[in-house]
């Protein structure tokens, strides 16, 4: 399979199911409030940026299923936490529809103010998901 | 049986965790962030089995492992990791791991994988 639109959807949603136990319906991208961002680079024989975004319900909803605890027992951490190893499971099958041999960064994750995406990259392609009342979107960027 | 589960996510050591009674494996488990932290934890821990990511700060997995081995340490290990190239499977391999799961992965992942192992 090679990363197209269809193959990002189908990384957010396996990733969804496997983290949450169900997978979300695709939306706009542009559609909501990001209150997050965690990015991650690939580099090697294909150089790119992960860049994953969400609201702030989609963050702890995802946090209080990992840690297995209610919305308003998650702290800080634990949604900066899980949202970035969210990424990094979404960005590992990115990373395995990429030509060739790369390697990927940890997740770096803040808020988009602090964690702001790179300049001068092209779009590859997005893929934003409805989970449960929140919203995550998933943008692969390349350097142009 | 001891398991120390290594992954700089808490999130996924949980969930590891989880996994892990769900596919039946009584287990005490020890956890640690990062190669480092695991290299130390398995001197003083001795765990039957080890559980490590691949990608973390500090210490990766894969120099864990060698370090591990290095040291003449062949306590059985395992990669839980999101990223699973063949490249990278036989360097794990070749460094002495006995296996590799990919992330995301559920109890019958583990469970066909680890009662091979342990």
């Amino acid at each position: 399979m090679q990363l197209n639109e269809t193959a990002l959807h189908e990384a957010v949603n396996t990733t969804l199911d496997a983290l949450v136990g169900s997978a979300g319906e695709a939306v706009d991208p542009t559609t909501p409030n990001w209150a997050m961002r965690a990015l991650i680079e690939i580099s090697g024989d294909f150089d790119a940026v992960v860049a994953a975004t969400c609201d702030e319900h989609f963050a702890r909803s995802l946090a209080a299923a990992m840690f297995g605890l209610e919305l308003d027992e998650t702290s800080d951490d634990d949604v900066r936490d899980a949202f970035g190893e969210f990424t990094n499971i979404a960005g590992g099958m990115v990373k395995s529809l990429l030509p060739g041999t790369c390697r990927m960064s940890v997740p770096s994750v803040g808020d988009p103010t602090g964690v702001g995406e790179p300049s001068a990259v092209a779009l590859l392609c997005e893929a934003a998901v409805e989970h449960e009342g929140g919203h995550v979107g998933v943008r692969v960027l390349s350097p142009t | 049986m001891k398991i120390l589960v290594v992954d700089d996510s808490r999130a996924m050591r949980m969930i590891v965790q989880r996994t892990l009674r769900q596919a039946g494996f009584d287990a005490t488990i020890v956890e640690a962030e990062n190669g480092q932290e695991a290299l130390d934890k398995t001197k003083s821990e001795k765990p039957d089995l080890i559980l490590s990511d691949w990608n973390m700060p500090v210490m990766s997995g894969i120099e864990f492992l060698n370090a591990l081995r290095g040291g003449g340490n062949n306590t059985k290990f395992g990669f839980v990791t999101s990223e699973s190239t063949p490249a990278m499977r036989a360097q794990a391999v070749g460094s002495g791991a006995a296996f590799l799961i990919s992330k995301p992965f559920n109890a019958d992942t583990f469970k066909d994988t680890l009662n091979g192992v342990v």
